[in-house]
């Protein structure tokens, strides 16, 4: 099979779509089925993991479209792809890490 | 959980939204899935953690006393049916059961070869004289089994096999000839499911036992990790196995061994999801103890996000293991006693990329997740008198077996694009749609989670568009 470099980062973002999607599911039920107060780890166990994934599907889409768009259209693809993922890129996640790993601690295991 | 005309739809999460109440989560574990959750978390802490020294040592008279004892508590028994000595419980408790074990390193690796690869086989493709002969005595753990797939000419290329199997003159054995390589449990297995080609041509599946002529095995392994799981080479010459052993049809081998590896990866999520979690628990454990320049290391802000990192993404794999489990058990809970090949085929394959996914995260999220737990050990990490030293050389074999990670990576795009070829799914009114979203800026909410939520739809719709134009630069060789 041709092409394995471009359908190992399909599968990557593929991964990092259901992995995330199923953590946002989780978290809306979770929030929706009691309330925000005590779903405040999960939320931001969320953002942090959205954040971070989001960092990784850019850099994977950014290097499988450079080798499969066409000349043409490569520039207007990486500008959007660019664009739209700097809008959602904005969280600090710093903090939100710190909270998180004090709670772990404080738990002395995982806990969600 | 999902309604009607969502199920079984494979891979849709790639091209399609899914609404929170669709997703079964481990908030909704009833009290049957705590209990036995209880029952594996007390076994593996009451007799397994403490024997773990003569495990190491490969004492495997000792692995196999305590599978039986498993057995005796119900931990082999949830994927087998009442009707045959099992317990025939749900997948998500045969995914509790995974995650609870992950903690026991080889054990854990012998328990789950034995309830996954080399029982379910029997479960959903056996004749009703197999059924009710073999699986009273694996869901107890009278006997132990082991799957025969790998050869050393063939791994990852499995359908290569060169084993080979003939049916006698008199029409009563199959005699089988050939070899198999890295067999999980072999030292102290009593059943093999072993893939061989009848006539050198057709990919078939047999129930050898122990004790049949011609079976014989080789040393065992000196491996990097898991030590507690025995691993051998397992030699057949002219091995003679009765035609009441034959599994499934002559040439439909392929199908048990591949749909079988579906829920071997789904199982290997959980297993290393709950190895994740011990390890991470150690770390935690030692990072609060330990001191340096005047304060626990784990005040540090360097560690705190080191912990931060694995919590993330430990929660990612529970979440996306349990939803996994629950798709499995809408498309395979009532077929139990199905005898219809052709239909489980279809439904144990449903959802080969979601349990592709399952196999390569939690491996890789356990990959990551002690290699830092180690490294926050410093060189403590590096001594054997500390548990992370194990869990570090156990986890790597996560990636290889059950089909490497790249293996199960072509996997997930393929599958799509195979569906798309076919017409199963609107690739082209799909993309375009991604692309036009693509071309929009964001509007921000004030929401919780109203960015993320954003951002999965962001995400698919790269994914559409990154697909497509892979596509088209394949498509002349598909
Ligand atoms: C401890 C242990 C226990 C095991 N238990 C069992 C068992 O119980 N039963 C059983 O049947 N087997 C078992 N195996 C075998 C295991 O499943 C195989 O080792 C595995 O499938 C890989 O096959 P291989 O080792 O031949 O590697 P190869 O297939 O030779 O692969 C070598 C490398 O090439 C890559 N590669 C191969 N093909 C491709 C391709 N098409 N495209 C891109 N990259 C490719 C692989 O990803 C890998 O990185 C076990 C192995 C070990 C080490």
């Amino acid at each position: 099979m041709n092409e394995q470099e471009a359908l190992m980062r399909l599968a990557d973002i593929a991964i990092d779509l259901y992995a995330m999607e199923s953590a946002v599911l989780r978290t809306i039920k979770a929030i929706e089925s009691s309330n925000i107060k005590s779903a405040s780890l999960k939320i931001k166990l969320t953002e942090a993991l959205v954040t971070d994934t989001l960092l990784r599907v850019e850099m994977n889409a950014r290097k499988l479209l450079s080798s499969v768009a066409s000349e043409h259209t490569k520039t207007y693809i990486l500008n959007n792809i660019f664009n739209r993922c700097s809008e959602l890129s904005v969280e600090d996640t710093v903090g939100t890490k710190r909270e998180i790993a004090e709670a772990v601690n404080q738990a002395e295991d995982y806990i969600s | 959980m999902s309604n009607k005309n969502q199920l079984y739809h494979g891979a849709a999460f790639l091209y399609r939204s899914t609404l929170p109440h669709e997703v079964f989560t481990p908030e909704e574990f009833t009290d049957e899935h705590h209990m036995i959750a209880n029952t594996a978390k007390n076994f593996i802490q009451k007799e397994v953690h403490p024997r773990n020294i003569e495990i190491e040592k490969q004492d495997f008279t000792l692995v196999k006393s305590l599978l039986t004892k498993a057995g005796d508590l119900g931990l082999l028994a949830h994927s087998i049916p009442e009707k045959y000595g099992g317990l025939g419980l749900d997948k998500i408790t045969k995914g509790l059961v995974g995650e609870c074990l992950g903690s026991a390193g080889g054990y854990s690796v012998a328990h789950s070869n034995h309830t996954c690869i080399a029982t379910l086989p029997i479960t959903y493709f056996g004749t009703q004289w197999q059924k009710e002969y073999y699986l009273p005595k694996l869901a107890t753990g009278v006997f132990i089994g082991a799957y025969c797939l790998t050869e050393p000419a063939s791994g990852s290329d499995a359908l290569s096999a060169k084993t080979t199997a003939k049916l006698n003159e008199e029409g009563t054995h199959y005699i089988l000839n050939g070899s198999k390589l890295y067999i999980t449990n072999a030292a102290f297995s009593d059943t093999f499911i072993v893939y061989a080609k009848v006539d050198g041509i057709s990919f078939t599946a047999f129930i050898v036992e122990k004790d049949f002529p011609g079976i014989s095995l080789g040393p065992e392994e000196r491996k990097m990790g898991i030590k507690g799981s025995s691993t051998t080479a397992v030699y057949f010459e002219n091995c003679e196995v009765p035609v009441r052993n034959l599994l499934g049809e002559v040439g439909k081998g392929h199908h048990i061994a591949l749909n079988v590896l579906n829920l071997g990866r789904f199982n290997l999520g959980s297993a290393t999801m709950g190895a994740s979690k011990f390890s991470m628990k150690l770390a935690i454990d030692y990072t609060k103890e330990r001191k340096q320049f005047g304060k626990s290391i784990a005040e540090f802000t360097a560690t705190k996000e080191k912990i931060a990192d694995m919590m993330t993404r430990i929660y990612a794999a529970e979440s996306l293991q349990y939803r996994t489990a629950s798709l499995l058990e809408n498309a395979l809970g009532d077929l139990e006693h199905s005898e219809d090949h052709r239909l489980l085929d279809k439904r144990m394959m449903e959802y080969a990329v979601e349990c592709a996914i399952c196999k390569v995260y939690g491996s890789e999220t356990l990959d990551q997740v002690a290699d830092e737990s180690l490294q926050l050990h410093g060189g403590y990490g590096y001594i054997k008198d500390y548990a992370i030293e194990q869990v570090y050389r156990d986890s790597r074999i996560n990636r290889i077996f059950e089909g490497t990670n790249e293996i199960n990576r072509l996997l997930i795009p393929i599958s799509l694009l195979s569906q798309a070829s076919k017409g199963m799914v609107p690739l082209q009114e799909l993309v375009k749609e991604a692309s036009k979203a693509l071309a929009q800026p964001a509007t921000l909410q004030s929401a919780a989670l109203s960015r993320e939520q954003q951002a999965v739809t962001l995400v698919r719709n790269i994914f559409l568009l990154s697909i497509d134009l892979t596509y088209q630069k394949l498509e002349n060789i598909l």
